[in-house]
């Protein structure tokens, strides 16, 4: 133990010594079994070596790496010794000699000079459970997550409601369509036809029996709520969703009162045993492509899912793949492969799989049980459940991503979900094969609300305050901390993000520097905050103590402390690694856990010992003084002034916060300060571009994405840390489109 | 449920899957070992290793000796006590390297035996080798292992080098996979209406289930994922063949499904696993497998995460594992409990010698007892309690499996069970002297009872034991391996 200790001491300090002329011989690799080589050496030394020697060897705490003088022979002995600083035992052998000829041949000056950006891997990217479900509401239009599902008794005719929608604008519109859980709140699949007599726009539907939410889209691209309607609900963004309900003449139960719509999450059920993603140490996100296998229980669950989504669509399947009415098997055969198949596959099928789709139907007892089996089949289908970003292949050995890939990435990086009918139009036109036609889509996924939903899940796997929900805290020590503080403290996570993206000054620095937040009735009572109430969510100035933008959410002091008490230090390290993106050596074997609750201390006092220790305070300088900033929070994210009878002590300390080693020293004495201190941050800045990189991207970038990210970084710079501007950029970056093969 | 009596190990139905190229990893191939007759492996990992030796040198609590006609448990082994005439007790294997390291380097290494996680773990190798007439390959179930969104480091299982799958964490969605299949609620489909082609569905009645449409869907997707991989050529090549394995494992498991029964044969019978040519002799199924029940009450949604839950989550899980084992669904399983560096709060398991409303103790908190091994040290106190509840649950797991009867014996005696954590003292991250526990006769493979002791050899010895006791063409397994452990198998 005492060694690892050592050694960890001497990696941060003293890497220059590493001249491995006095060590001996390295042991010639192990066998290492088949697939030893198969993870790249790129990965693994963006996972162990780029937080102290930089992502592209530009050095920081450890020694600068380009043009190394060393041979890769050297380079190997060290990295098979030294290597990891802590735990050398972690790359050997093989490792070792791949990582240092990566080194050798990547690290370079040229490399550096991003006068060529080098693509990253071709990859098919599994679709997340999020995905997956999103996917197949849009897809099989059915409800959106929350909203009530269509509640068709048995034995009615689900068609028998015809319903005329009408809306006249303020002022003037060019196009107006519906848009609604009946028709998988497509912007696009329902115009509305302007009535001059009546001065409004108009369309007549039939929609299934039961209670629908929707909404009018005017111009593409305003979502507003009908005027006329008789009830509305909380559309998840602020707004109100228009709530209609639909009831065949004669079947209405009891006259006057309406059903509850059910309860029953049709997609939420059918899905709910999918496996869940395995992220990679480090990567924040559920969609990490080179992590994602479908095993067996995969194959099982989508089998399953398939078949519980075609059964709940029921006899709407049909009209949902296009087909008509009186259309027989080879007519709808034609129709399903063509219309629902593009929509499936995010391509158009090619022959052999409208061969081989179409016989499901064509070779079925009747129409209705071809269209569930071809349906259920392609949702199983490796086409379906990757996204393809394989590229076609160009003259000069890279790939190019299709207009069709190019669709797909788009819409999954905005909405999470397949792409809508409008994109698809624009792949096939050919719009997406230039930059301009790439930006204007990206605007236009922007600009709808479903882009506000899945910024909120970006937000909430970067700030990695997803487990709150189930993470566990003392019922003893905190009564009041109830599963409804739990799902209002993510909902107030997701809030305030997406209220700074799209409704607020749309920069990066309010994300650190507002003075507000939202809140409903259950956590304004939690905060002590006054005059909310309710379970609609407000915005509310906060006192300065609860202050801190993202640093003071509820979610983020939950989900960074332990069942019974705060911790600094996972505190500390969450500002470090997902707020600057700095990472750490493990601790050292018996460095100790928390210390013991001892009654008379403060938590601040029981971590002193960190910085006492001089083991310990080689990383711990980093973290602890910044993680102290939180100490008037705490376990579960309300103020304190006192800790066990002694007053609160929540100054603190950044060393080095744009770089390790470069001596800067940034007092605070309060987390808004802390805050404002991230805010003006180049790190933070483009660490929240990394990140976002990431999410966007489904992989760690390595050294080769280098100038693909700094691209992205230098956009967000140029648009003044505009987050909708960030969020654009990803897309039109260089390496965007660009793929190449192993 | 009557599903399970019609389901049988048919001979050679599984001759899709057999044409598969074993593509992920070539290994190297010894001559057939003398045993593989042990019918099944059940790896039970449990988190934070155990107490080590003393800082003034006294043995760890973690020992076994000779004692006279029997075995002497230390204290964290006592559990044991009534089983040890089932248990190899394993001294002096490490894991390699400097002994240094960590939590995630020791989970990585612990099956695949490779630093790094950089090699299919022996689970899955075995799996797709000779568990691969069973209709389930693999059986992963957990108990909070997935737990606050656990990074793919936190799991053991590697079906490719680098890359790991997620345990399911949910007995009851466990339960209902294994015992009805692809398919939650409908009766078992025809065995040729998922394979005849399009025109099947003519030859099924009208309404109900659409018994055929599974078999379709798989037949399409095959197709689909062999153009998509031939058209690919390298990249994702493993990602796809992982996917192709996976969509073959599944269709062979509709097909011997079969609704007419299949032929008595099965006492006695053999099975022929066509890529390896080896046999394993199959034993009639007990009568529970003809209407298994959930014998459990277990939690879902968040209550699986409450740490309150955590005991009756695992006790379900091992209940499931041992029923799927006895009605031959699977020759391969794996439980893990929680994750390494568990943030498990085990003193809020009611009814246990941890339990203690006042105050949470998480288990890698008290792995790092410090310095002071006495029980002042309420760490280590801790510490202590928790290893022992640990043991006892592979106890009871081993009971189980001595309790059901099999073929001229016990479930056990045609079993291998091997108890294992990812680092040896929890407080030093040592990776010298692994507490391995190996249970089972593996069908005569293995003579229990013994505490043997391999100073210097690696824990992949150990692993290329269990992989050559099942069967497997396996010399050596891992980085640094040599070879079977002489002396463990009969």
């Amino acid at each position: 133990m005492r060694s690892s200790t050592v050694a960890l001491l001497c990696g941060l300090f003293t890497l220059g010594c590493d001249t491995a002329d006095d060590a001996p011989a390295a042991t010639p690799p192990a066998d290492t079994r088949g697939t030893g080589a198969a993870i790249d050496p790129a990965q693994r030394y963006a996972a162990m070596c780029a937080s102290c020697h930089g992502e592209a060897g530009e050095g920081g705490l450890g020694s600068r790496l380009i043009d190394s003088p060393r041979s890769v022979a050297a380079l190997t002995q060290i990295i098979d010794e030294r290597m990891p600083q802590g735990n050398p035992a972690a790359c050997r052998g093989a490792c070792a000699s791949s990582l240092a000829a990566y080194m050798k041949t990547r690290f370079t000056s040229q490399a550096l000079s991003c006068a060529t950006v080098a693509p990253s891997m071709r990859r098919l990217r599994l679709l997340t459970r999020r995905e997956y479900r999103a996917t197949v509401r849009d897809l099989l239009a059915l409800p959106p997550a929350g909203a009530a599902a269509p509640a068709t008794p048995p034995g009615v005719d689900p068609a028998c409601s015809r319903h005329r929608f009408a809306y006249a604008p303020a002022a003037t519109a060019r196009s107006v369509h519906v848009a609604g859980s009946f028709n998988g709140w497509s912007p696009t699949a329902w115009p509305m036809t302007w009535v001059e007599s009546a001065r409004e726009w108009q369309t007549e539907r039939e929609i299934a029996d039961g209670t629908h939410q929707y909404k009018f889209v005017v111009d593409g691209s305003q979502w507003v709520s009908d005027p006329r309607a008789a009830a509305s609900m909380p559309d998840g963004f602020g707004g109100q969703n228009s709530v209609l309900t639909l009831r065949c003449a004669g079947t209405a139960p009891d006259a006057g009162v309406t059903p509850p719509a059910s309860a029953v999450d049709v997609v939420a059920e059918a899905t709910a045993a999918l496996p869940v993603e395995s992220r990679p140490q480090g990567f924040a996100y559920d969609n990490n492509a080179d992590s994602a296998l479908v095993t067996s229980v995969h194959v099982n669950e989508f089998l399953r899912a398939a078949q519980g989504l075609t059964a709940a669509v029921g006899p709407r399947l049909r009209a949902v793949v296009g087909c008509d009415p009186g259309a027989d098997r080879a007519a709808c055969a034609n129709t399903l492969v063509r219309a629902f198949g593009t929509r499936a596959f995010r391509r158009p099928l090619t022959a052999a799989e409208m061969q081989r789709y179409g016989a499901l139907v064509t070779g079925a007892r009747d129409v209705e049980q071809g269209v569930t089996r071809a349906v259920r089949a392609m949702l199983v289908s490796p086409a379906f459940l990757y996204r393809s970003e394989m590229g076609a292949a160009q003259p000069d050995g890279t790939f190019q991503l299709t207009p069709w890939e190019v669709a797909t990435a788009l819409s999954y990086t905005y909405w999470g979900s397949t792409p809508d009918a409008a994109l698809l139009a624009a792949a096939a036109d050919g719009s997406l094969g230039t930059a301009a036609g790439t930006e204007r889509e990206a605007r236009r996924l922007l600009a709808d609300p479903r882009a506000r939903d899945q910024l909120a899940t970006f937000a909430l796997q970067w700030l990695g305050v997803e487990t709150v929900a189930t993470t566990p805290r003392s019922a003893t020590l905190f009564p009041a901390f109830t599963d409804a503080v739990r799902a209002s403290m993510l909902e107030e996570a997701r809030r305030l993000v997406t209220a700074v993206a799209f409704d607020g000054t749309h920069r990066f620095d309010e994300l650190f520097t507002t003075r507000s937040t939202w809140v409903d009735g259950t956590l304004a009572a939690y905060y002590g905050l006054d005059g909310v109430s309710g379970t609609t969510f407000q915005r509310v100035e906060l006192p300065e103590a609860r202050q801190g933008g993202v640093l003071s959410l509820g979610a983020v002091l939950t989900r960074y402390a332990h069942s019974d008490q705060g911790s600094p230090i996972l505190r500390g390290v969450f500002v470090r690694a997902a707020l600057v993106c700095e990472e750490f050596p493990p601790p050292p074997p018996n460095a100790g856990g928390v210390p013991d609750v001892d009654p008379n201390a403060t938590t601040r006092d029981r971590f002193r010992q960190h910085t006492a220790n001089a083991a310990c305070e080689t990383c711990h300088r980093y973290i602890d003084g910044v993680g102290f900033g939180f100490e008037r929070f705490d376990a579960v994210g309300r103020l304190r002034e006192t800790e066990n009878g002694r007053p609160i002590d929540a100054t603190g300390t950044v060393l080095d916060l744009e770089r390790f080693g470069a001596g800067t020293r940034v007092d605070f004495t309060s987390l808004p300060q802390l805050a404002a201190t991230l805010s003006q941050s180049d790190a933070a800045r483009a660490c929240f571009a990394r990140q976002y990189y990431r999410f966007a991207r489904g992989f760690r970038e390595t050294a080769e994405q280098r100038c693909g990210v700094l691209d992205v970084v230098r956009r967000f710079r140029e648009s003044g840390y505009d987050l909708r501007e960030l969020m654009v950029a990803v897309t039109l970056t260089r390496d965007f489109a660009t793929r190449r093969s192993p | 449920m009557s599903l399970l009596s019609r389901r049988r190990l048919l001979q050679g139905a599984l001759g899709a899957a057999s044409a598969l190229p074993l593509a992920m990893a070539t290994r190297r191939m010894a001559r057939a070992t003398a045993c593989g007759r042990a019918r099944r492996v059940i790896f039970f990992y449990f988190p934070d290793g155990i107490a080590g030796r003393s800082q003034n040198g006294e043995p760890s609590l973690w020992s076994a000796s000779r004692n006279g006609a029997g075995i002497a448990l230390g204290e964290l082994l006592a559990p044991l006590s009534s089983l040890a005439g089932d248990c190899v007790f394993l001294h002096g294997l490490s894991m390699g390297g400097t002994d240094e390291g960590s939590h995630p380097g020791g989970a990585k290494k612990l099956l695949t035996g490779v630093d790094g996680g950089n090699g299919e773990s022996v689970d899955q190798y075995l799996a797709r080798t000779v568990g691969r007439a069973s209709p389930f390959r693999h059986l992963y179930l957990g108990a909070m292992a997935t737990q606050n969104n656990a990074s793919g480091d936190k799991f053991i299982s590697y079906p490719s080098a680098g890359v790991t799958i997620a345990p399911e964490d949910d007995p009851v969605n466990a339960f209902r996979r294994i015992f009805t299949g692809a398919r939650p609620s409908t009766p078992a489909p025809s065995i040729d209406a998922g394979v005849a082609g399009a025109d099947a569905g003519a030859a099924l009645p009208a309404g109900g289930a659409d018994e055929a449409a599974d078999g379709l869907a798989l037949d399409t997707s095959i197709a689909d994922l062999l153009e998509l991989r031939a058209a690919l050529g390298a990249s994702e090549r493993t990602r796809l063949d992982v996917h192709l394995d996976a969509l073959h494992e599944v269709h062979g498991r509709l097909r011997t499904m079969s609704p007419t029964g299949a032929p008595s044969g099965d006492a006695g019978g053999i099975i022929t696993l066509p890529d390896a040519g080896i046999t394993v002799p199959t034993m009639p199924l007990p009568a529970s497998c003809d209407a298994p029940s959930m014998g459990f009450d277990a939690p879902t949604g968040a209550g699986l995460f409450a740490p309150e839950n955590f005991p009756a989550v695992l006790r379900a899980q091992i209940d499931t594992m041992v029923l799927a084992m006895a009605c031959g669904m699977s020759r391969v399983g794996v439980i893990q409990a929680s994750q390494h560096t568990s943030e498990l709060i085990m003193s809020r398991f009611r009814g246990t010698d941890m339990y203690d409303a006042g105050f949470d103790m998480r288990s890698h908190q008290a792995s790092h007892y410090g310095a002071r091994q006495d029980r002042s040290n309420r760490l280590f106190a801790d510490f202590v309690k928790q290893v022992r509840w640990w043991v006892s649950q592979f106890a009871y797991l081993v009971e189980q499996l001595k309790s059901r009867p099999e073929g001229d014996g016990t479930m056990l005696d045609h079993s291998l069970v091997l108890l294992c954590s990812e680092v040896s003292d929890g407080n030093t991250h040592s990776h010298s002297d692994m507490p391995f526990v190996l249970a089972g006769r593996g069908g005569g493979c293995v003579t229990p009872g013994r505490v043997l002791t391999y100073e210097g050899r690696r824990h992949g010895d150990l692993l290329a034991t269990i992989a050559q006791a099942m069967g497997a063409e396996v010399e050596r397994w891992g980085d640094s391996g040599t070879g079977a452990l002489p002396g463990m198998m009969s």
